[in-house]
């Protein structure tokens, strides 16, 4: 035969105004095997993804599906050539169920009539597959991030397929979920598919892929087994220059004796969602991390702090002086910014350029003159491209629309959001999710130097090794409420897994 | 000390760099240049119909034409700076009808200027109504201000008792009809307040958020925009904007009633959408909502001239109007992307 590769992409060019999005990329992959497709924020994985899933025609070049050439103009003819795709961002319509959600498209129906037990057991069978414990008829605009996530998964799992294409679909799990997807994976391709795997977290792409495929800046700069290489060589191709490490300055510093007011005291807080009364304290210039599991009250403790929720009780200052946060303007105006985990529902503003984007919660006290009432564009546009020069945000110029950025690059136009607000309490929330192994690094170093300027940082991740790169102290939060606190050399991933599955005896203390 | 698995930055990004500035203007004149093609279908229109009916391109016609874009404009301003926050209003003729009759009912005893300002707060005071219920009791834009027009009108009927309130002011009447040689002094005022809403849209934080909230609500909020106060206060807003149109039109018809303006809102609705500007909120274009107000005044001028029988009007503005929207959305915008 002459060609055994399920996918071939040759060549393929694509561009978009101003950018060059890919300059002729290569990518083969066969039956049974998985791709790790890696590359930096902003690579083009994702634009080549949507060229495979039909949503976008290439400039220039071709791709071969089993031999054959062919050209998509739609998702449907995609789907005929039996391409299924988990999409960066995902494709799913909050008002409707999960059920409805999975089958969209390609509903269960006889004679034009859906059939809503088949498409409930069908929906039930791929949940089970996948070890999500929710309801098909529940709306899918009042599941979680990681939970959506997992229908979209389910989604592309309930098409007739023969290449799977996943574009970061670990971003928003946590670890024992993407464990339990990597294992899918892994089944799939024994079964004879072809998988696609784009992540960010090279552990999951040395578990699971034999070959791998590297871009760079709109190349495909290097492809091969994965025996082939180790971790810090893929981050040299990946990055084309050579790796250094991050290293945390602050961490071990004792904020206890520090005899100014600290930035956040909360007391006595409660809000749904959290089963006891919370107690925290940051001091200017501490990062306090809080980590556990989903649904372990983190989250719901900093939508508290933000003003998103309202607390049922409880008090919180800020230097000092009570607050009251009745909602995100109130909080802002406080001196409490948050960024949401959730970025295209929740961060994002699709109409506003990334300038606009970016200085948008730019509180009313910190601005001067003119700019209290006016947006002055040439400004903040100045400000902007500071910004973007500090942060490496790819992006050519300000006036851009951020829908229009990688899914990284998005992430770091919030990160620049939240400098803007000049808060003196920051309240983030999954700061790296989406962002390449290099940015990552540069964002904890972005964390480090906003405590540095004397802020109140909160970072709450389920990123474990994160947390402890990041933390000075650390709360550990299980079923609903703090259950431990980790400071100094105590912040190691033991301690913190020991404490978020609830296990409180095997904390070690150095 | 930590470390974490990862690199730090040894050198910058090779980036496709462009001269930002220089080409950001010209996409931006591109762009705008292409959301007009309103104005192209608008002189062909003319010229057509011109053909067949020649006084259409009269000056005493166009000036005509003008006073009733102007009234429609003024209105639809109000209403593209509601639709750009993703919200609607219906009672636009209530709002006229109360704001007009305050005006009457003022003119007799006192300047203009008073009356005026008197119509105007009414209409403020509406917008405040509506804002309210849309804001704080969370109820959705149209259903809330579909009752709030049934209040405003039930209101001009009970006080008018259903009959007609004549205006005789010269000074109020020719405020409204004056001209500066074939442009009316009202199309003029059309142009400033769609200049004053453009600036109030894009150059102002307060217009900042309302952009944000039409396109997403909740990330607005989180990011801190004050998401009840602005929707009560765009409310406000459109309010004044329908009571100045409801200015130009009493002194057009000397007189206010409760059904001057019956079923004006949606006037000014197609005036905006069929300029370029999305229902679905985020953007709002005010050239576009000006040129959209004169080709739909143009339209029924041009049809009664033609002597087109009324039903058949509605059938081919009906026909117009749908066409503008689809081209519109055919023609999708460089923030397709991401914006769905
Ligand atoms: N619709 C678009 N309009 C303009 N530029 C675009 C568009 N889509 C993508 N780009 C640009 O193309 C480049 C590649 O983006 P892509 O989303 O493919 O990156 P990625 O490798 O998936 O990155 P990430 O890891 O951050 O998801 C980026 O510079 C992005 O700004
Ligand atoms: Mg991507």
């Amino acid at each position: 035969m002459a060609n055994d590769n399920v996918v071939d992409v040759r060549g393929i060019v694509q561009t978009y105004p101003g950018v060059k999005a890919l300059k002729g990329v290569d990518l083969k992959v066969d039956r049974g095997q998985v791709l790790g497709l890696v590359g930096e924020n902003g690579a083009g994985k994702s634009t080549l993804i949507r060229i495979l899933a039909g949503i976008e025609s290439p400039v220039d070049g071709e791709v071969w599906v089993r031999g054959e050439r062919v050209n998509f103009h739609t998702p449907t003819d995609a789907q005929r050539a039996g391409i299924s795709v988990v999409s960066q961002e995902f494709r799913l319509v909050p008002e409707l169920s999960v059920a409805d959600n999975i089958f969209l498209c390609h509903e269960i129906s006889a004679g034009g009539v859906v059939r809503a037990r088949e498409t409930r057991d069908r929906t039930q069978e791929l949940l089970d597959l996948l070890e999500l414990d929710v309801d098909p008829g529940r709306l899918v605009g009042t599941l979680s991030v990681a939970d959506q996530q997992m229908v979209e998964i389910a989604r592309a799992l309930s098409r007739e397929f023969d290449v799977l294409v996943m574009d970061e679909p670990t971003a928003a799990l946590s670890a024992p979920e993407a464990q339990r997807l990597l294992g899918i994976v892994r089944k799939l391709a024994s079964s004879g598919k072809a998988i696609i795997y784009v992540s960010h977290h090279l552990d999951e792409i040395f578990a699971v892929c034999d070959v791998i495929t590297v871009f760079r800046d709109g190349n495909s700069v290097w492809n091969g087994s994965t025996s082939k290489l180790d971790e810090s060589a893929l981050v040299e191709l990946m990055l084309g220059r050579e790796p250094q490490a991050f290293v945390h300055t602050l961490c071990g510093q004792d904020y206890h004796d520090d005899d100014r007011p600290p930035r956040l005291r909360v007391r006595e807080l409660s809000a749904p969602g959290l089963r006891r009364a919370v107690d925290i304290k940051v001091h200017p210039g501490e990062v306090l991390a809080l980590a556990g599991l989903a649904g372990s009250g983190r989250m719901e403790l900093m939508g508290a702090l933000a003003g998103d929720v309202r607390a049922k009780s409880g008090a919180i200052e800020v230097d000092g002086v009570p607050v009251s946060v009745r909602s995100p303007f109130a909080a802002r105006s406080a001196g409490i910014f948050m960024l949401s985990e959730d970025r295209k529902q929740e961060g994002i503003v699709p109409h506003l350029d990334v300038t606009e984007n970016t200085m948008i919660s730019k509180p009313w006290a910190a601005r001067k003159g003119l700019a209290k009432w006016f947006t002055l564009s040439g400004l903040e546009n100045s400000t902007f491209m500071t910004l973007r020069k500090r942060m490496r945000i790819r992006v050519p110029h300000g006036q851009v629309l951020i829908g229009s950025l990688s899914g990284g690059n998005q992430q770091k136009v919030l990160l620049a959001r939240a400098v803007e607000s000049q808060a003196r309490v920051m309240l983030l929330n999954e700061p790296t999710r989406g962002v390449d192994v290099g940015a990552k690094v540069e964002i904890y170093e972005l964390i480090e130097s906003l405590a540095e300027q004397g802020a109140g940082v909160v970072v709450s991740s389920s990123d474990i090794p994160e947390v402890v790169a990041v933390a000075n102290r650390c709360v550990v939060f299980h079923a609903g409420r703090p259950v431990g606190e980790l400071a100094g050399d105590n912040i190691t991933e033991d301690n913190i897994t020991a404490l978020a599955l609830g296990q409180f005896k095997e904390v070690s203390h150095a | 000390m930590n470390t974490a698995t990862g690199t730090a930055p040894a050198m910058p990004v090779q980036m496709e760099e462009e001269p930002a500035a220089s080409v950001s203007l010209a996409r931006r004149i591109g762009t705008f240049l292409a959301r007009q093609y309103l104005a192209g279908v608008l002189l062909v229109l003319v010229a057509l119909l011109s053909v067949f009916q020649p006084a259409i391109i009269g000056a005493g016609n166009i000036n005509s034409v003008l006073l009733q874009a102007a009234i429609t404009g003024v209105s639809a301003c109000g209403m593209a700076l509601l639709i750009g926050t993703g919200l609607l209003d219906l009672s636009v003729p209530g709002v006229i009808a109360i704001s007009a009759l305050t005006a009457a009912a003022l003119l007799p005893n006192t300047t203009i200027g008073v009356a005026i300002a008197g119509a105007l707060a009414v209409g403020a005071l509406a917008g405040l109504i509506n804002g309210v219920l849309v804001a704080y009791l969370k109820i959705a834009s149209f259903i809330a201000t579909l009752g709030t027009q049934y209040l405003f009108l039930g209101i001009a009927f009970i006080v008018t008792e259903g009959g007609i309130v004549p205006i005789e002011s010269y000074y109020y009447r020719s405020m409204a009809t004056q001209s500066l040689g074939p442009i009316p002094v009202s199309f003029l005022v059309l142009l400033v307040v769609a200049g004053l809403a453009y600036g109030l849209l894009y150059w102002t934080h307060f217009g900042r958020g309302l952009r944000a909230i039409g396109s997403n609500e909740r990330a607005a909020r989180l990011a801190g925009v004050p998401v009840s106060a602005f929707k009560a206060a765009a409310f406000v807003i459109a309010g004044v904007s329908f009571a100045g149109a409801g200015v130009f039109l009493s002194g057009l018809l000397s007189s206010a009633s409760g059904t001057m303006a019956l079923s004006f809102e949606l006037n000014a609705i197609a005036a905006v959408v069929v300029g370029g500007t999305a229902l679905r909120g985020g953007r709002a274009t005010l050239a576009g909502t000006v040129v959209g107000a004169v080709l739909f005044s143009y339209l029924s001028n041009a049809l009664n001239l033609l002597g087109v029988a009324s039903y058949w009007q509605y059938v081919l503005t009906g026909t117009v109007l749908a066409v503008a929207v689809a081209a519109g959305s055919l023609r999708r915008g460089p923030e397709a992307r991401g914006a769905d």
